[in-house]
């Protein structure tokens, strides 16, 4: 068999650029199709599409002189312009984790330091002609800019839940196989690029180019962010006699301090109850029509405003939790289910003999908004 | 210009350019299949999963898979058994998965006869196959002629009910460009693909399997269009995800009818009136929102959709796009039509029974 390493290293390295601005073209796709919304948060989309086209430009510079340039000082020109690029990136990076909105959630100070550093280099890489010092000044950014990127990773992935925090989590990891890879590749690191070195760190971006898909294909984690803004109101109630157990409306919710709204008037008092009765009727009406066993309903859509559903394990069955919200999010189904599980662990002895305890509901479930704050961090 | 038989493995400049190239369509062509793949997991109803989908996973599947074999025999097997056996080996796998494609197509829907196009690809294999095991040399032409314009035939038979699709027709622009799109792109499949096999090499050199790649390229690029262009393929078997129609006047009465699975029973008709009003009213006081209602059950969908005079309760397996659009449109041509009827309606049900007629121009039964 006629095989030659060269070729599949050529190939590896040309895939890694193919898919990496298929990945920048998608976080474009996804920015645009989302820009309308006006989400502070979908500035991220366009940040790493735009990161990552202008590292890939770095990329391609280099296999071109890696593979076809076999002038010296052609040589030494695609080097300077593929870590000059490379720093362009990393800077314009850094200028946008230092702007609005991410200031809300990252310390922009330091960050502005390095980005200023990061000009610096930029400004002086033409000029410096020793080898090992251009080396030590591209390691010592690289590694510092690298620093802020899982940084503001972790601090996304804080702001987050459930299904859409695993997504970024895993998107991170990606990140992070991917850059390690190009530091590897980096032929300054290895004056004569070394076949295995060279093979070990297209794996390693191509692994990490593919995980990062995997972590974001069809699924625009960052629209995630502050869904905690899309809550409406929350019902927790027992079907057999339509009682609300608990009820939040989130509107008026101060995290801070106490409930703003008045739990007990009647008019709050009637809407709770035209909610658990007209969801069990809805139940009720829907598994007629279908002629089959009793099936729970998921979600109801009316108009742009949906009610998520979710019913007690048994022998808890009995209970139903409904959240009204703006829109239909992964993260606030897992809120749900989160809510559910610890309505359910804490009260468990209570929720199996509610007879004892009607009337009283309020004083006895009042509590439960500590659990509420803390799943809503 | 006639050159010489072009030697195997392929050496020279253009190797480099001809492997990058040919690697490019086995990685596009393998993440269009994963596309459709994950098009495919996504589906809600596990039971029914749409055939069209899992059908090009195969057939995209297939195309890169055999590129890979190519790839092994024209530019890594040392000897010509070992290209054929490589050849062979892809060649086989495109068309059983072209075979498995044909099969799923032709069961989500039926084009002349029933499998009529499975049947006669599924003979053209045994016949190649046939002609591999008694040494008949070089398979490769006749297969992919036969392969083409069986292939080429059904392609132009599916798109035609394609573009008759009523949904599609009534939300896609430039449909006949878009359909056109699509067999050009599969055209430029064949014919690329034709420019990169020996006889054409033999007669015109690499250049062509230059030239071959790059059309082969283009076809990826316009068959891409089409499908992100066009609505998902899960929207074109709308029909069979339809379980029951009611229409309703705003008092509750209902007036019309229809179960597309099972015949309705008396207790569905009497179980109707009021309650989808009941419904309606229930959940706009709870929400404070108009418009269209959709109660996701674990396995049905019911999709209530009020007009000015009346309501349309749709219950299906899936939410679908089509089926939201199918109703909205029952319902306005409904009330175009009876606006001043039902204004001073003498309770006579028999002048709703045209209703029948309208339904089944949009729903096709």
């Amino acid at each position: 068999m006629l095989i030659n390493l060269r070729e599949i290293y050529l190939i590896g390295v040309f895939y890694s650029i193919v898919i990496g601005y298929q990945l920048s073209a998608y976080f474009f796709l996804q920015y645009y199709r989302y820009k309308k919304v006006n989400l502070s948060y979908n500035k991220t989309l366009r940040i790493y599409g735009l990161t990552t086209c202008i590292l890939l430009m770095a990329y391609v510079f280099q296999t071109i002189r890696e593979f076809y340039i076999t002038k010296l000082y052609l040589n030494e020109l695609f080097l300077r312009i593929s870590i000059t690029i490379m720093l362009i990136g990393i800077a314009h990076f850094l200028f946008s984790i230092s702007s609005k909105p991410f200031t809300e959630i990252m310390n922009f100070i330091p960050i502005r330091i390095t980005l200023i550093y990061v000009i610096i280099v930029i400004l002086i890489l033409p000029f410096i002609n020793i080898f090992s010092v251009m080396f030590l000044v591209f390691i010592y950014t690289g590694m510092l800019s690298g620093f802020y990127v899982i940084y503001f990773q972790v601090k996304l992935i804080k702001l987050t839940t459930g299904k859409v925090k695993k997504s970024l989590i895993l998107f991170t990891v990606g990140l992070f196989f991917a850059l390690s890879g190009v530091m590897i590749y980096n032929p300054i690191i290895y004056e004569r690029s070394e076949m295995l070195f060279s093979l070990i760190s297209i794996f390693m971006i191509l692994t990490g180019i593919t995980i990062d898909f995997i972590g974001i294909y069809n699924f625009p984690a960052f629209l995630e962010f502050h869904w905690q803004d899309n809550l409406l109101k929350l019902y927790i109630f027992e079907k057999k006699k339509f009682r609300v157990l608990y009820s939040l409306d989130f509107i008026t919710f101060d995290m801070n301090g106490t409930l703003t709204n008045e739990v007990n008037s009647p008019i709050t008092k009637s809407i709770e109850q035209l909610f658990s009765r007209g969801i069990t009727g809805i139940e009720q009406v829907t598994t007629h029509f279908l002629n089959s066993k009793e099936e729970k309903i998921l979600k109801i859509k009316q108009g742009d405003s949906y009610i998520l559903l979710e019913y007690g394990d048994p022998p808890l069955s009995n209970i139903t939790y409904g959240l009204l919200v703006r829109k239909d999010m992964h993260s606030l189904m897992y809120f749900l289910e989160k809510i559910k599980n610890q309505f359910q662990d804490k009260y468990k002895y209570l929720l199996s003999n509610l007879e004892l305890i009607e009337g009283n509901e309020e004083k006895f479930f009042l509590n439960f908004i500590n659990n509420i704050k803390t799943a809503l961090k | 210009m006639i050159f010489e038989n072009i030697q195997f493995p392929i050496q020279g400049p253009l190797r480099e350019l001809l492997l990058i190239l040919e690697w490019l369509i086995i990685l596009l062509f393998f993440e269009i299949a994963i596309v459709f793949y994950v098009r495919v997991k996504k589906q809600k109803i596990k039971k029914q999963p749409n055939q069209q989908e899992k059908g090009y996973v195969m057939m995209f599947l297939g195309y890169s898979i055999m590129w890979i074999f190519c790839i092994l025999g024209d530019y890594a097997a040392e000897s010509n058994t070992l290209r054929t056996f490589f050849l062979s080996i892809g060649f086989f796998t495109m068309m059983l998965c072209g075979l498995v494609f044909l099969y799923r197509m032709e069961k989500s829907e039926i084009f002349f006869k029933r499998f009529l196009f499975s049947k006669i690809f599924g003979i053209v294999i045994i016949f190649i196959f046939i002609s591999v095991i008694i040494g008949i040399e070089s398979p490769r032409i006749i297969a992919f002629l036969l392969f083409y314009s069986i292939f080429y035939l059904f392609m132009i038979i599916y798109l035609i009910k394609f573009a008759s699709n009523p949904y599609i027709k009534s939300i896609q622009k430039n449909l006949t460009i878009m359909t056109l799109t699509l067999l050009v792109g599969f055209t430029c499949l064949g014919i690329g693909f034709f420019f990169t096999t020996e006889y054409i090499l033999n007669y015109f050199g690499l250049v062509f399997r230059v030239i071959g790649d790059i059309i082969q390229l283009i076809g990826f690029v316009l068959i891409s269009v089409f499908f992100f262009s066009v609505p998902s393929l899960e929207e074109h078997e709308w029909r069979k995800r339809i379980d029951k129609l009611f229409i309703m006047l705003k008092s509750g009465i209902c007036i019309y009818h229809k179960g597309f699975k099972e015949k309705l029973s008396e207790i569905d008709e009497h179980s109707t009136t009021g309650v989808i009003k009941s419904i309606n009213d229930i959940l706009k006081e709870l929400t404070d929102k108009k418009g269209i209602s959709i109660i996701e059950k674990t396995h049905k969908i019911f999709i209530i959709q009020p007009g000015k005079f009346i309501t349309g309760l749709l219950i299906c397996d899936q939410e679908l796009n089509s089926l939201k659009v199918l109703l909205n449109r029952l319902i306005v041509n409904i009330e175009e039509i009876y606006a001043k009827i039902i204004e001073g309606w003498n309770f006579e049900i028999k002048i709703f029974e045209p209703i029948e007629e309208m339904a089944k121009e949009i729903f096709l039964f």
